[in-house]
C-alpha cells in the first residue's frame, strides 16, 4: 500500500503555493459553498427528547426508557420568533456549518421524512401533508439515536425557504434563557408556546444547536445538505457528533477530512506566499498555519482561524480566496496525513536562486531567524546562529 | 351645438371612464418605479377627467362631436421636493422609455423672463392597447394621458390658483387676478433658496459624510420605497466610513453603486423580507453601508462597530439577515 506520506500527490511548498506561472482556475472540484441568507421560516413545531438512562440501568431494571413529549400541532410563529429561528440557523451554519451528503446505506427514516417534506409544499399557508407526522418520528429518530449522555433536550422541525428554495432543518435546542418554552393544550391538540425573551435574544446569547437541514438546489431532484454542530464547535472533538450526523440525519461527510486539511493548507500557504509581502507578516502567518495544523485541536474552523492569527485586511482576503480556489471556508475535521511531512519543515526560495531547507523547530528554538533588513525592508535576512560543524560541496 | 351630441358625449364618456382611469394608473405606476430606481423623492398621483370637467371642456373647444381630439381625459402628476428632480424627471420622461411623449409644453420657456406664473413642465404621452388589461371598454382615438411635472411649491401654487382665477362664479378683477399671480413669484423663491441651500451644504465643512448619507439615501429609497431616519444613519455612517479611508467620498459612491448592482436582487429579498421592521438597523439608508462592507470585510466591521461603541448584538442581528453574520 502507497504511504500517503510519500505519495506522488504531495506537492512541497516552494512547488504549486508559490508558482507564478499557475492558472487561476483550479480542476479539481471545488469543495460546496456556504451561503447562509435569504432565510425565511414559515413553520415550527417543537418536540422534547428526554435523557435516556443508560442501557444498564435499564437491564438491570433500575431505570425505565423515556419517551420523547410529541406535539401535533405547528407552534405559534410571531414575527419576533420568526425571525429569531432565521437568524439562529444562519448564525449557527455560519459558525460550523459544513456540507455533508445523505448515506445511500442509512437506516435513519430521517432523509425519506425530510425529502417528502420537501416535495409537498405548503398548502394555502397549512403546513406540508406530511409535515408534523414527520416532525414526530424525527423526535423518535433522535431520541433512539442519542446516548445516555446527551441531556433533555428540544427538537425544532422547522420548514421554509433558503435561498429561495424549500428547506426543512432539525434543531437540536438546549433548554436554556432566552426562550421560555411552555406546554400548553390548544383545543385537543397539545403543542409548545415559545416565548422570546426579547432582551436576551438581542444579545444572541442562545447557543447549543445541533443544525440539520436539508435543501432543494432547484436543479431537478438535487438535495444539498449541511449540518452543525455548535456543542463539538471549537473543541478537541470531531466538526459533529456521530450520533447526529450518521445515526439521526443518516448523512456523512461530503469530503474525506484529510482531502479538506490538504486543501486548506495548501491554499492558505499559496495565499500567504502570493499576497503578503512583509517577511515578518509571512512568517508568522506560516508558523500559524503550521501550529494550526500540529496542535490537538481535533477540527479546524477556518474563520476562526484568520480571525485570530491574520491582521487587519488580511482575515477577509484569506477567506475570500480559500472560497475562490475551492479550499474549504467551513469547519472540518482535521487529518493531516497528506501533509505530514510538509509540516517539519521550512523551504524557503530566495530570488537570486538561492534555496533553503530549514527544520521548523529551528525556527520555534531560535537558531533560524528570519527578519526584515534593517536598511531596506523589501529585503529579507535568514540568520542561522549556531556553531558550523561542516563544510562543504554537495 | 345639438343636446344629442351632448348626451351622446357624455354616454360615451362614461363608457370609456374605467379605461381612462385605467391609463393614468399604469402611467403612474411607471412613473412611481422609475423614480424610485433613481431614487427622487416625489409623489405621483393620478385621476381621469371628472364627467363635467370634460362635458364643459367640449362645449367651450366646440369639440362635443369629437371625443377623441381631447387629450387630458387621463391624468398623471408628478410633484418632487426640489426643482433639479423635477428636470431630472422631465428628463426621464423625454427619453420616452415608459410611454410615447407626442408634445411638450414647458411653461419656464413659454413665460419667458418678463411673465410670472405656473412653471410645471407638461406632456402629453401616449399608451398603447397592449399596455392595458384586454377586458376594459375601447375607447375613441388614441390613449392619451396628460403628465404634469413639477415641484411642490409649483403643485401648491397650481392647486389654489386655478379655482380662485377659474372657478369662482364671478370673474376676479384684473387687481385680484394680478394678486393671486404673483403668490407664483414665493414658490419661484422658494425653489430657488432650496437650490441655494442645498449647493451651500456641499460646500460646507462635514460634507463628504453627508454626501454619503445622501447616496445611501437614494439607493435606498430604490431599493426599499421608504425613508429611513437622519440621526439613526448618522451614528452609522460615522460608524463605519472610516473603513473606506481616503477613497472617501468620490471611490465610496462609485464602490456602492456597483454593489447594489451586484447584489440588487438579494438587498431587494432583505427588504422585503424584513420590512415588519423588526430586525434593527435593516430598514435604514445606512443598511445598504453595513451591507456593503460586511461583504468587504466583516472582521473590519466588527472591529470598527466595537471601537465605535455600538452594540455588538445589533450587528450579529443585521449581519444574520444580510447572510454573513459576524460570529
Amino acid at each position: 500500500m502507497a504511504d500517503p506520506e510519500h505519495s506522488t500527490t504531495e506537492r512541497t511548498s516552494l512547488d504549486d503555493p508559490t508558482d507564478e506561472d499557475e492558472p487561476a482556475q483550479v480542476e479539481r472540484p471545488a469543495v460546496p459553498r456556504l451561503d447562509v441568507g435569504e432565510f425565511s421560516v414559515e413553520g415550527v413545531i417543537i418536540h422534547e427528547v428526554p435523557e435516556r438512562p443508560s442501557k444498564a440501568l435499564v437491564r438491570a431494571g433500575e431505570a425505565q426508557d423515556t419517551e420523547p413529549f410529541v406535539t401535533d400541532i405547528e407552534c405559534e410563529l410571531g414575527v419576533d420568533f420568526q425571525h429569531y429561528l432565521e437568524g439562529r440557523i444562519a448564525t449557527s451554519l455560519s459558525e460550523a456549518g459544513f456540507p455533508v451528503t445523505i448515506r445511500d446505506d442509512t437506516e435513519s427514516v430521517v432523509p425519506t421524512l425530510a425529502l417528502e417534506i420537501l416535495d409537498h409544499p405548503p398548502d394555502q399557508g397549512a403546513p406540508p401533508p406530511t409535515f408534523i407526522e414527520a416532525s414526530q418520528t424525527m423526535a423518535e429518530r433522535l431520541h433512539a439515536a442519542q446516548g445516555a449522555n446527551s441531556p433533555t433536550g428540544l427538537l425544532a422541525v422547522v420548514r421554509g425557504t433558503w435561498r429561495r428554495q424549500p428547506f426543512v432543518a432539525a434543531l437540536k435546542l438546549e433548554k436554556e434563557e432566552g426562550l421560555r418554552i411552555e406546554a400548553e393544550e390548544v383545543g385537543e391538540h397539545r403543542t409548545f408556546r415559545v416565548v422570546v425573551e426579547r432582551e436576551l435574544v438581542m444579545t444572541q446569547n442562545t447557543k447549543v444547536f445541533k443544525t440539520g437541514i436539508f435543501r432543494k438546489t432547484g436543479q431537478d431532484d438535487e438535495v444539498e445538505a449541511w449540518v452543525s454542530d455548535a456543542q463539538t464547535y471549537g473543541g478537541a472533538g470531531k466538526v459533529a457528533a456521530d450520533f447526529f450526523v450518521e445515526r439521526f440525519l443518516g448523512c456523512r461527510l461530503v469530503d474525506q477530512p484529510e482531502i479538506l486539511t490538504k486543501r486548506f493548507f495548501d491554499e492558505t500557504e499559496r495565499w500567504i506566499n502570493r499576497a503578503v509581502t512583509d517577511p515578518v507578516e509571512k512568517t508568522d502567518y506560516e508558523r500559524a498555519l503550521i501550529t494550526e495544523m500540529v496542535s490537538n485541536k481535533a477540527q479546524v474552523v477556518p474563520q476562526d482561524f484568520a480571525q485570530e492569527h491574520f491582521h487587519g485586511q488580511h482575515r477577509a482576503a484569506l477567506l475570500a480566496a480559500l472560497d475562490d480556489r475551492g479550499a474549504p471556508t467551513f469547519a472540518f475535521d482535521k487529518d493531516t496525513k497528506l501533509i505530514a511531512r510538509r509540516l517539519h519543515e521550512v523551504k524557503m526560495r530566495f530570488r537570486g536562486g538561492i534555496s533553503v531547507s530549514i527544520a521548523r523547530e529551528h525556527f520555534d528554538s531560535g537558531l533560524a531567524t528570519l527578519e526584515k533588513d534593517t536598511d531596506n525592508e523589501e529585503l529579507s535576512v535568514l540568520t542561522v546562529r549556531d556553531f558550523l560543524e561542516r563544510l562543504g560541496s554537495s | 351645438m345639438s343636446g344629442d351630441g351632448i348626451e351622446e358625449l357624455w354616454s360615451q364618456y362614461g363608457t370609456e371612464l374605467p379605461t381612462w382611469d385605467t391609463v393614468g394608473k399604469v402611467v403612474a405606476a411607471r412613473l412611481r418605479e422609475a423614480t424610485r430606481a433613481l431614487g427622487i423623492l416625489c409623489t405621483v398621483s393620478t385621476r381621469p377627467k371628472e364627467m363635467d370637467s370634460l362635458l364643459r371642456k367640449a362645449i367651450v373647444k366646440g369639440r362635443v362631436d369629437d371625443l377623441g381630439a381631447i387629450v387630458d381625459k387621463a391624468g398623471a402628476r408628478v410633484s418632487t421636493y426640489f426643482p433639479e428632480d423635477a428636470r431630472e424627471v422631465a428628463n426621464l420622461i423625454r427619453t420616452g422609455a415608459l410611454f410615447t411623449v407626442v408634445k411638450e409644453d414647458d411653461k419656464v420657456a413659454a413665460l419667458r423672463d418678463d411673465k410670472i406664473g405656473y412653471l410645471g413642465i407638461h406632456f402629453d404621452i401616449t399608451l398603447t392597447r397592449q399596455d392595458l388589461p384586454d377586458d376594459l371598454p375601447d375607447v375613441e382615438g388614441e390613449l392619451w394621458c396628460e403628465v404634469q411635472v413639477h415641484t411642490a411649491a409649483q403643485s401648491l401654487f397650481a392647486g389654489v390658483s386655478h379655482p380662485l382665477l377659474y372657478k369662482t362664479p364671478t370673474a376676479p378683477s384684473p387687481e385680484v387676478r394680478r394678486a393671486i399671480n404673483r403668490l407664483s413669484v414665493l414658490g419661484e423663491i422658494f425653489d430657488h433658496e432650496l437650490t441655494v441651500a442645498r449647493g451651500e451644504i456641499v460646500t460646507q465643512a462635514g460634507y463628504p459624510a453627508a454626501r454619503l448619507m445622501f447616496t445611501l439615501e437614494r439607493h435606498f429609497l430604490a431599493l426599499a420605497g421608504r425613508e429611513g431616519d437622519p440621526e439613526t444613519n448618522q451614528v452609522i455612517v460615522d460608524a463605519l466610513a472610516p473603513l473606506y479611508g481616503d477613497a472617501f467620498p468620490d471611490v465610496v459612491e462609485a464602490q456602492l453603486a456597483a454593489f447594489v448592482e451586484r447584489r440588487d436582487d438579494r438587498l431587494r429579498w432583505v427588504y422585503g423580507h424584513y420590512a415588519d421592521g423588526m430586525v434593527p438597523f435593516v430598514l435604514q439608508p445606512a443598511s445598504v453601508l453595513i451591507f456593503e462592507r460586511l461583504d468587504a470585510d466583516k472582521f473590519a466591521v466588527r472591529d470598527r462597530w466595537l471601537e465605535a461603541g455600538l452594540p455588538l448584538s445589533i450587528l450579529e442581528k443585521v449581519s444574520a439577515a444580510w447572510g454573513t453574520p459576524i460570529t
